[in-house]
């Protein structure tokens, strides 16, 4: 099937000469919320500007949904939708204009326009604020409405350039729902920005790792994290074992990397899940009791680590 | 087209939510008309003057080139809601919509032009209860009213757009209003060709407004005849200053917005 984005080798310098992206190549699925993680100044959002067609490109190829964005952007505009980081709403509007408004430049009729006005406000928590101006809305409201206005057109292809930034925990967790629902019942695409680690892991099929203009990996958030080394399986014995304990279980580990002190021991094994039975089983055998387990898994944060060199750090904890 | 027509529609929705722009576009012209028909009331016993028992009053005399004011003030203050998209980013997400820039653009100046056109008719309105009369009759008041739309659209309203995307600041669109203030007094609009300076009667010559002030001023007073040759030179004058414009526009938004 031909991907929803094709994207070669895309390059932007700005007219200062910022080289804000610098030869990025990726490919999109139909179907799929597909991630940009980076710090600020990764290129991500200038990315997706190119590809929503608000920048021209100054190198390379970008094709959205089968056309060329430097050469037919109008074609693309009627199938997108562009939810901004800086929050794109009109202040003279109430929201219900506002949702109204977008439904009808994308043509739809103004019976269904306002049908599609009344769910999309019921869905996103603002059916109280119908009729109120949108300037008096706080950022997080705003920020609702945006994604509302975004996608009442029902695009195949919705960019969301750092969505969740502003919002709180539960609207927050709203919106992934309210995404993973459309991609189920629409097959809406995604493509979306964020340097919150837990997003991109919980919400992404796949993620490019972004820094400097440039793309530094792109797998499934599994992936990333499995490229980065083993998971760790962590088992605290009921008691210290005996000396000849101790050597039962080096044998028996013998082929992965271990430690064992302090009444517990720490296993290295490529799927920690998988591994944690037949490890518990040794250590029955054994003959030793088992107070706790833990399986440590590698983070994304790990995986942004050892592509970039940098930790992402805690401006993106949640 | 219908894209177009939701763009104006929202326009006109809007207007009344910037309500400076309502109160300072008739405001203006309002006191101008009052303040300049009463101080310069006497000249039109100027020996030599033309009118000089043709215009009932000064008021009269200087109405048409109020209402060109009106229009072309007017439109310099088209920016305002168009900067409010632009600073809040709602231009941009237009721009990711089939609502083309340049509809945006055209639908915005399309609603000022409403809202200028009403504003005209109210100084024109008023003018009339101060006693002045259109020859040409209701379709010479209509005319008055559109070619004074049309100039201002085209010379201060294409020149605002530019400004607001290059400044994104309301005070540099205001800063035509010096320009335009010139090529009034450098007109006759406030004293008729024979009672100017002699240089100033060269200059007159080579200047826009002179021709659109000298057309309205007659389908004001004589008839469509004596207004349509000056009118259609001053609209021509207009239409290619705003063609360059429009040249100037499509540049900047490309510079500015498109990077």
């Amino acid at each position: 099937m031909q991907p929803v984005i094709r994207v070669q080798g895309l390059e932007k310098t700005y007219r200062d000469g910022t080289r804000a992206v610098q030869g990025v190549s990726f490919e999109v699925r139909k179907g799929e919320i597909f991630g940009l993680l980076g710090p600020n100044g990764a290129g991500k959002t200038t990315t997706m500007h190119i590809l929503g067609t608000l920048h021209n490109a100054t190198g390379g190829r970008a094709e959205v949904l089968g056309h060329d964005v430097g050469k037919n952007a109008s074609a693309i505009r009627r199938r997108i939708g562009f939810a901004m980081q800086e929050v794109g709403i009109d202040d003279l509007a109430t929201a219900e204009e506002m949702l109204v408004f977008h439904a009808r430049i994308h043509g739809i009729p103004k019976a269904e326009a306002k049908k599609r006005a009344a769910d999309l406000l019921r869905t996103f928590d603002l059916t109280a604020h119908a009729k109120r101006r949108v300037s008096a809305f706080s950022g997080g409201m705003q920020r609702r409405l945006d994604l509302a206005v975004s996608i009442i057109h029902e695009p195949d292809l919705l960019f969301l350039d750092e969505p969740t930034t502003g919002l709180d925990p539960q609207s927050r967790q709203e919106l992934w729902d309210v995404l993973r629902r459309l991609r189920r019942e629409k097959g809406l695409t995604v493509v979306m920005s964020t340097h919150y680690m837990e997003e991109a892991d919980q919400l992404c099929d796949r993620i490019a790792i972004m820094a400097k203009g440039q793309i530094a990996a792109i797998d499934t958030p599994e992936g990333l994290k499995r490229s980065v080394g083993a998971d760790t399986i962590d088992v605290r014995f009921n008691r210290e074992p005996t000396p000849e304990q101790r050597d039962h279980l080096r044998h028996a580990f013998r082929k992965t990397r271990h430690r064992i002190d302090d009444g517990h021991m720490q296993v290295q094994v490529p799927d920690g899940g998988a591994s944690l039975l037949p490890a518990l089983r040794i250590v029955d055998q054994v003959g030793l009791g088992v107070q706790s387990t833990k399986v440590i898994t590698p983070t994304l944060d790990d995986a942004f680590l050892r592509y970039t060199g940098e930790r992402l750090g805690e401006e993106g904890d949640l | 087209m219908s894209v177009f027509l939701q763009l104006y529609l929202r326009n006109l929705r809007q207007l009344p939510r910037i309500p400076v722009v309502l109160v300072f576009g008739i405001a203006m012209p309002v006191i101008q008309l009052l303040l300049f028909g009463s101080v310069f009331s006497n000249t039109l016993d100027t020996p030599g003057h033309p009118y000089n028992g043709v215009a009932e009053s000064y008021y009269e005399f200087i109405a048409p080139a109020i209402i060109l004011l009106t229009a072309v003030l007017g439109m310099a203050n088209s920016s305002a809601a168009f900067i409010v998209d632009l600073r809040t980013g709602y231009f941009d997400k237009l721009r990711t919509t089939p609502a083309s820039p340049a509809a945006v653009i055209f639908a915005r100046l399309l609603a000022e032009s409403t809202r200028v056109g009403g504003q005209a008719f109210i100084i024109l309105g008023l003018a009339f209860l101060l006693g002045a009369r259109v020859e040409t009759g209701i379709l010479g008041a209509l005319a008055i009213v559109l070619v004074g739309v049309l100039f201002g659209l085209l010379t201060t309203g294409m020149a605002v757009m530019i400004l607001a995307m290059k400044t994104r600041s309301d005070q540099a669109t205001q800063s035509v209003f010096p320009l335009f203030f010139v090529l009034l007094f450098l007109s006759e609009a406030f004293m008729p060709g024979p009672l100017l300076p002699d240089w100033l009667q060269t200059v007159i010559d080579f200047n826009p407004v002179n021709y659109a002030i000298v057309g309205l001023r007659d389908l004001m007073f004589e008839g469509w005849g004596e207004a349509l040759p000056d009118l259609a030179i001053g609209l021509g004058l207009a239409l290619v200053i705003g063609g360059l414009l429009a040249l100037v526009n499509r540049r900047t938004y490309r510079a500015t917005v498109l990077g």
